[in-house]
């Protein structure tokens, strides 16, 4: 457990400028020098359970939409959902099951899952072509923990386990609850993708923003601002851990939450699973890892845009997709059991009304901080203690723009890493 | 977009004893977690609140019974108990969270969408 976060990360405690967050030129240094190097996650292995099933995912920022396959083989391959005759993509929909051939729909060029063009229609009007140098550009493809990460570099040399580094290690081995079902909420908007970072990244908010929602289970008492329990940092990735009230009761009015979570055990209102299913998750090293008796969640970053975050009652991510500038897609993905009987369904329906309800408080608000600060008047933000993620990244985009590769990028974010980083204990802690 | 729940004919709108909910049906007993989501950020507080105080007194007889029935495979009656059950879960969360129909000085539409990987 650290006291003194920003001290701890490296960090200066100046004011911190606006202009990433409003600059063409920012943006263009984001495309080149973060999401066209970076490793960047795509799904979960459950996403593409057997031979032939598939994922096509979009990376707006690049012009990418990638085709993610799952081999006879059991490997999981990538590539990019262009088609080798006149560049449409080949896949139309999102995803798919048992599907070994991808047939374009403009002329039927087909390919394997392997990415081999097998087969061209009305082939022998063509001229020399050599089909064996026309099937789809594979990318770079690998998985951690049951995380699928693509590379959009063809000549990247970083694997994926040497840019996780610190934070691989320190979350490897989380058993991940209904890895196998989840329940997404997308939005597009109006505002830099960066805000949207941002605004998962601190709970001084939380009291505030949320007050209605979530904040009385996030603040209370003994700790009325919602400050950080813990923070960690590994290179350019990094983790906090959240405060959480052990006084929290749904209020007295509430009878539709306290009908919803009848008969349910649960860790808080963020539990989408009975806390005897969620047990192994909580003794694993890294999940809370201060092991602090006032714990509700740890939000884990992982560079650029992905968030993993655990809480006792199992886990969701958020993905933050760059689309313009002033444009972005959000995708926040919860993990839950599937329901068996009604109460089962009317207790999801009741956890995910609410979550819907905190995310749109905090959407409606990335719209609303773009606003002000495109408007050009203020130069710089203010930034406090338990914001230290917001200077942190501020801090790696700098590193990650003025880094010639991401092999220079990653040993420049080294600064990063806190020396006395204490090894996690190896045996959980009961 | 209006999306409202239908009754074939010959059905009838939900089970024998749950009669005082059948002017909630064609509204509340729609598929869809987005699409009940929808129908409580489209429509007026006092409409939520017309739904939830009739709803919330019948919502764990209505458990009870539909607790007979599988999940997936309900006759047409019981469904639409069941979507309406669900909708109260929607309600709730502004009669006892908001105070008010939406969350408050968001926009409405509204580009958020609940992806589910089956509809209930």
């Amino acid at each position: 457990m650290r006291a003194n976060f920003t001290q701890a990360a490296g960090l200066g405690t100046g004011p911190m400028s606006f202009e990433p967050y409003r600059t063409q030129a920012h943006f263009e240094l984001e495309r080149e020098r973060i999401f066209r190097r970076t490793w960047l996650i795509m799904g979960r292995i459950e996403d593409v359970p057997n031979a032939g099933d598939y994922i096509v995912k979009e990376v707006e920022i690049c012009n990418a939409s990638i085709l993610i396959t799952r081999q006879a083989s059991g490997a999981v391959k990538a590539f990019h959902n262009i088609c080798s005759h006149r560049g449409n993509q080949v896949v139309w929909d999102t995803k798919g099951t048992r599907k070994t051939m991808f047939r374009c729909p403009y002329h039927n060029w087909t390919y394997g899952n392997d990415g081999k063009l097998l087969a061209v229609s009305d082939e022998k009007m063509f001229f020399n072509l050599d089909k064996k140098k026309c099937g789809l550009d594979s990318v770079q493809c690998d998985v951690w923990d049951g995380w699928i990460f693509i590379n959009l570099n063809p000549d990247n040399r970083v694997s994926l386990r040497e840019y996780l580094g610190s934070m691989g290690e320190f979350l490897s081995g989380i058993p991940y609850p209904n890895a196998h079902r989840s329940i997404r909420i997308q939005a597009y908007l109006k505002c830099n993708w960066k805000f949207l970072i941002d605004a998962f990244s601190e709970s001084y908010h939380i009291p505030v923003l949320h007050s209605k929602t979530i904040g009385p289970t996030f603040s209370g008492k003994i700790n009325p601002m919602s400050h950080l329990q813990n923070a960690e940092f590994f290179g350019p990735h990094h983790s906090i851990s959240l405060f959480g009230n052990p006084d929290y009761k749904p209020e007295e009015a509430a009878l539709v939450e306290k009908l919803a979570y009848a008969g349910m055990v649960s860790e808080n209102v963020l539990a989408a699973n009975q806390s005897q299913d969620t047990m192994d998750l909580r003794a694993h090293r890294s999940v809370n890892p201060a092991k602090s008796q006032t714990w509700s969640m740890d939000i884990n970053e992982i560079f650029p845009n992905f968030h993993l975050d655990v809480a006792g009652g199992g886990f969701w991510t958020h993905e933050i997709w760059p689309i313009t500038q002033d444009f972005s897609r959000y995708e926040m993905r919860f993990f839950v059991p599937k329901p068996e009987t009604v109460r089962e369904a009317f207790h999801q329906e009741h956890y995910i009304a609410r979550l819907a309800d905190v995310v749109l408080e905090d959407l409606a608000n990335v719209e609303r901080t773009h606003k002000g600060v495109a408007a050009g008047v203020k130069k710089q933000m203010h930034l406090q203690e338990h914001e230290v993620l917001i200077r942190r990244m501020l801090k790696l985009h700098e590193e990650f723009e003025e880094s010639a590769t991401l092999e220079e990028a990653l040993k420049r974010c080294a600064w990063a890493d806190s020396p006395d980083t204490a090894e996690p204990a190896l045996e959980p802690v009961a | 977009m209006r999306i409202v729940a239908t009754v074939p004919s010959g059905e009838r709108p939900l089970p024998a004893g749950f009669e005082s909910l059948e002017p909630f049906v064609t509204y509340w007993a729609v598929a869809g977690q987005n699409e009940r989501r929808h129908q409580r950020c489209d429509t007026t507080f006092e409409e939520i609140r017309r739904f939830y105080d009739a709803m919330l007194p019948r919502a764990d007889a209505a458990m009870q019974h539909l607790s007979g029935f599988p999940l997936r495979d309900m006759p047409g009656p019981e469904a639409r108990l069941m979507r309406l059950v669900l909708s109260l879960a929607q309600a709730s969360m502004a009669v006892e969270v908001q105070g008010s129909a939406r969350v408050p000085n968001a926009p409405w539409p509204d580009t958020v969408r609940i992806l589910t990987e089956e509809t209930l």
